[in-house]
C-alpha cells in the first residue's frame, strides 16, 4: 500500500528543481533545468517546492561593477544585471517589458522614439558576449 | 551651615529614595496595571492574537520554535501573550524588531504598555519596509502546464508593488517546501506526510516570471486585491515576522496556496480563509474564496514564452515551408519571405532558443553565440514585435473543483459518483487547460435494478495528458490510471492502466491516439490487455462539449473488448452541467448498447 501511495504522490505531486547558471553582471544567467532530475521532470514540474529560499527584496545591491550612469540608482543596476537576455532580446525586437520597465527606470517619456534609437543600434549596446550590466547601463544612456 | 547641609544631605538622600520608591512603585503599579488590564479583557482571547500567532484549533501551525516567545507558545496563547509584554518591558527576546506586527498590535489594544517598552532601533526592520514601500498587493496564479497534469493543482502566492507601471520590479512572497532532495520518489512521499519544511521567502517578481512564462511555460493570472494602505501595511509586517519560522509542509492542505491565505487574513481582520479549507486546499480555489470577499479588484493575463510561440506559429507566419530548415539547420532566411515572416521566423527562433538553451540543449557559449547573431539580425528590421494573445477564459469563472454526479442508465440502473478533485475529460474546460486531465478519490457507487447498492469504480488517480504536437513541438501524450473496478457487470479487480500517444490539433479541438495497457488484478486471478484508442475532443460551440472515442484491446484468456464512448456535455450554469454517453461495449453480457444521461454538479 504504501508503495501504491509513493508512486501516486510521485505522479501527483508538483515539484520543480532548476539550477540558476547565474554567473551574475553578464549574459547567459537565464534559468535552467537541473540535469540530474530529468527522469522526474515530465510528470513533476510546478513550483511547490524549491530548493533555493531567501528574503532578497528587489532593491538589493547587486554586486556587479557600476555604471558611469545612475550610478546610485540600485534598482536599476540590479534588474539590469539579472535580466541582461531578456533586455537584449527587447531591444532588438524594439518591445517588451524588461525595456518599459529599464525605461520607465529611467525616467524616459519619449519611449517609442528611444526604443527605436536602441533598436537601430543594438550592435553598439550588446557589443558582445562578454559585455557587462554596468557597460549596457552607460550605452543606453547614450541614447536617452 | 553645616547643619544645613547635612539637612540638605538628608534631603538629598531621602528624594532619592523617596524618588527611586516612587519610579519603583509605578513601575509596578503599570506592570499590575496591564496585567490586570489583560486579565480583565481576555486580550489573550482576541481572535486577531490567535490569527497572528497562526492558530487552528488551539494549536499554532507554526512547527518552529522561534515563532513564539514562550516555550507553551504554540499551545498556549496566554503564556505567549504574557511572556511577549514581558519580554517588551526587559528588552529581551529582540520581540520589538522581529515581531513589529504583534508590538504594533499589543501597543493599539494595551494603553499603558507604550510607556513600558524598552526602545532602540531597529535598522533591518526599516530597510525592509522602506525598500518593499509596498502598495498595491496582487495574487498571483500561475495556471497548469499541459505536459504536466502534475502541475495542473497550479501555485499561488502574493506580489506586492510600490509601482504599477514596473510590476517586474515588485517582491513575490511565496511559501514553498525547503528541500535538496532531488529523488521523485521521496520528494512525493515528504511531500504527502508533512515531511518538509514549509517557509515564507520574498523574491523579486521577475524571478518568478522567469520560472513560470519562460522555463514551465506556464501563463500566468495576476488579480488585484481591494486592501488598504493599512491592511497592506500589516501583510509587510506580518510577512517580516514570519521570515525565519517554518511549518511544517502538507501537500494536500497546508500547503502553498493555504499558507499565503494566512498573509491575507492577518492583513484584513474580517476575513474568514483557511478554515475553509479542510481537507485539501487547490488554488483554484483559494483565489475563489478571496472573490466571495470582493477582494479581487482586477484579472490580468501574462502569456508565456510558449503562448507567444504558438501565436507566431498559428497566426502570424503567412508562409511556413522555410521555417524548420531555419530553425533546425541554422539555414539563412529564405530572400522570398515578405518581410514580416521573416522578422517572425527570427522571433521564433529567438525564443525557440531560449527554451532549447533552458532545456540544456545548448551550453552557455554555443547558445550566447547563436543568440547575439540572432538578436542582431533581428534588430536590422525596424518594426517592433507585438502579440495579439488573445485572454482566454478567467480561471476565476470556472466550475468549483468538487463534483457530485447522478446518472440513470439505460439499464435501469442509477450511478451516484463523488469527485473531491480535479477536472477530467468530461468536463467543459472553461478556465482549466483542455487535455490536461487528473482526478483523485473519485469513488462511484451503482445501483442496478436487481441487486443493492454496490461500489462501481474507485479511482485513486487518474492523470491523462493529451499534449498537442505541432510543427516544432512534439510532447507525447500519457496516461495514468490507478483504482478499483467492478468490471463490465462481471468481478471486482483492482486496476492499473498506462498508456501513452500522441495528440494532434489544437486546444479546443484534437484527436488523439494512444497504446496502453489495462492490467486487472484479484487475488488469483489477473487480467492483462494491449491495446489502442482513438478519440476526438471538440470544443468549437460555446458551452457544448462532444467527445468520440474507440478502443480495442486484446487481453489474455482469449477475450477481445470493442468499446465506442460518444458523449457530450452541456453547460447550465458555472456549477451545473448535464450529460449524455452512449456506450457500445462487446464485453458486457447483455445490453452492450447504454445511454447514460445525469448531472453534473460541481462545488
Amino acid at each position: 500500500m504504501k508503495k501504491i501511495i509513493v508512486l501516486i504522490a510521485a505522479l501527483g505531486l508538483s515539484i520543480s528543481i532548476y539550477a540558476n547558471d547565474n554567473t551574475g553582471c553578464g549574459l547567459g544567467s537565464i534559468i535552467m533545468r537541473d540535469q540530474s532530475t530529468t527522469a522526474l521532470q515530465v510528470m513533476a514540474v510546478s513550483s511547490n517546492v524549491t530548493g533555493s529560499q531567501t528574503f532578497g527584496i528587489t532593491t538589493g545591491t547587486s554586486n556587479c561593477s557600476k555604471p558611469n550612469n545612475f550610478v546610485s540608482n540600485e534598482k536599476l543596476i540590479r534588474f539590469v544585471s539579472e535580466n541582461m537576455d531578456e533586455l537584449a532580446m527587447d531591444i532588438s525586437s524594439g518591445k517588451g517589458e524588461t525595456l518599459s520597465t529599464v525605461a520607465k527606470l529611467m525616467n524616459v517619456e519619449n519611449t517609442p522614439e528611444f526604443f527605436a534609437k536602441l533598436q537601430a543600434n543594438f550592435s553598439t549596446i550588446y557589443t558582445s558576449e562578454n559585455v557587462t550590466s554596468a557597460t549596457v547601463i552607460d550605452s543606453i544612456a547614450k541614447y536617452m | 551651615m553645616i547643619q544645613l547641609l547635612n539637612i540638605c544631605n538628608f534631603f538629598n538622600r531621602k528624594s532619592k529614595y523617596f524618588l527611586l520608591t516612587f519610579l519603583f512603585s509605578t513601575l509596578c503599579f503599570s506592570s499590575s496595571t496591564t496585567n490586570s488590564f489583560i486579565e480583565q479583557t481576555k486580550l489573550y482571547e482576541n481572535p486577531y492574537w490567535s490569527k497572528l500567532l497562526h492558530y487552528t484549533n488551539g494549536k499554532s501551525e507554526i512547527d518552529s520554535h522561534n515563532f513564539f516567545i514562550s516555550k507553551d507558545g504554540k499551545t498556549d496563547l496566554k503564556k505567549e501573550l504574557f511572556e511577549t509584554i514581558n519580554s517588551l518591558k526587559n528588552g529581551k527576546n529582540n520581540v520589538l524588531c522581529r515581531f513589529p506586527l504583534r508590538v504594533k498590535w499589543l501597543k493599539e489594544n494595551i494603553p499603558s504598555l507604550e510607556k513600558d517598552i524598552v526602545t532602540y532601533p531597529c535598522a533591518q526592520l526599516d530597510e525592509y519596509i522602506s525598500s518593499i514601500d509596498a502598495k498595491y498587493v496582487t495574487m498571483v496564479f500561475p495556471t497548469a502546464h499541459i505536459n504536466s497534469p502534475a502541475s495542473m493543482y497550479g501555485h499561488t502566492f502574493l506580489r506586492v508593488s510600490s509601482n504599477e507601471e514596473t510590476p517586474l520590479i515588485s517582491n513575490a512572497i511565496n511559501f514553498a517546501a525547503k528541500t535538496d532532495d532531488t529523488n521523485g520518489f521521496i520528494f512525493a512521499y515528504k511531500g504527502l506526510f508533512g515531511e518538509y519544511e514549509g517557509r515564507y521567502s520574498i523574491l523579486p517578481y521577475y524571478e518568478k516570471i522567469k520560472e513560470y512564462n519562460n522555463l514551465e511555460q506556464r501563463d500566468i493570472w495576476e488579480y488585484d486585491l481591494d486592501l488598504t494602505q493599512e491592511q497592506i501595511d500589516r501583510l509587510v509586517l506580518h510577512a517580516f515576522e514570519l521570515k525565519d519560522s517554518y511549518s511544517d509542509y502538507f501537500f494536500f492542505k497546508e500547503n502553498c496556496s493555504y499558507n499565503i491565505l494566512w498573509l491575507l487574513e492577518v492583513a484584513r481582520n474580517d476575513l474568514d480563509l483557511v478554515s475553509h479549507f479542510t481537507f485539501k486546499t487547490v488554488p483554484l480555489d483559494s483565489i475563489k474564496i478571496l472573490k466571495s470577499y470582493n477582494l479581487v479588484k482586477d484579472s490580468k493575463f501574462r502569456y508565456s514564452n510558449m503562448g507567444k510561440m504558438k501565436n507566431i506559429l498559428e497566426k502570424k507566419i503567412e508562409n511556413k515551408d522555410y521555417l524548420k530548415a531555419f530553425i533546425n539547420e541554422d539555414k539563412p532566411i529564405n530572400d522570398s519571405l515578405i518581410t514580416d515572416d521573416k522578422i517572425s521566423y527570427l522571433d521564433f527562433k529567438i525564443l525557440y532558443l531560449q527554451y532549447q538553451r533552458a532545456n540544456n540543449q545548448y551550453d552557455k557559449k554555443e547558445y550566447l553565440n547563436k543568440y547575439l547573431q540572432l538578436l542582431k539580425e533581428r534588430s536590422s528590421y525596424s518594426k517592433a514585435s507585438s502579440y495579439d494573445i488573445k485572454t482566454p477564459f478567467n480561471p476565476l469563472d470556472s466550475h468549483d473543483s468538487a463534483k457530485v454526479s447522478f446518472f440513470y442508465d439505460s439499464t435501469d440502473s442509477f450511478e451516484l459518483g463523488l469527485k473531491p478533485v480535479y477536472t477530467d475529460i468530461y468536463d467543459i474546460s472553461d478556465g482549466y487547460l483542455e487535455g490536461a486531465y487528473i482526478d483523485f478519490f473519485d469513488l462511484n457507487i451503482k445501483k442496478t435494478k436487481d441487486e443493492n447498492i454496490k461500489l462501481d469504480k474507485f479511482t485513486l488517480l487518474k492523470i491523462k495528458s493529451l499534449a498537442q504536437q505541432d510543427m516544432i513541438f512534439k510532447p507525447f501524450s500519457w496516461g495514468i490510471d490507478l483504482g478499483y473496478e467492478h468490471f463490465k457487470d462481471q468481478s471486482d479487480y483492482l486496476k492499473i492502466k498506462p498508456e501513452t500517444g500522441f495528440t494532434f490539433g489544437n486546444e479546443k479541438n484534437f484527436i488523439y491516439t494512444m497504446v496502453g495497457s489495462n492490467l486487472y488484478y484479484k487475488n488469483s486471478e489477473q487480467l492483462y490487455s494491449v491495446g489502442t484508442s482513438v478519440g476526438f475532443i471538440i470544443n468549437q460551440f460555446k458551452d457544448i462539449k462532444l467527445g468520440i472515442k474507440y478502443s480495442y484491446d486484446k487481453y489474455n484468456r482469449s477475450l477481445e473488448n470493442n468499446e465506442v464512448e460518444i458523449f457530450t456535455t452541456y453547460k447550465i450554469d458555472r456549477n451545473l452541467a448535464l450529460n449524455i454517453k452512449y456506450i457500445n461495449d462487446d464485453l458486457y453480457k447483455k445490453d452492450k448498447e447504454r445511454v447514460k444521461a445525469g448531472i453534473f454538479y460541481y462545488f
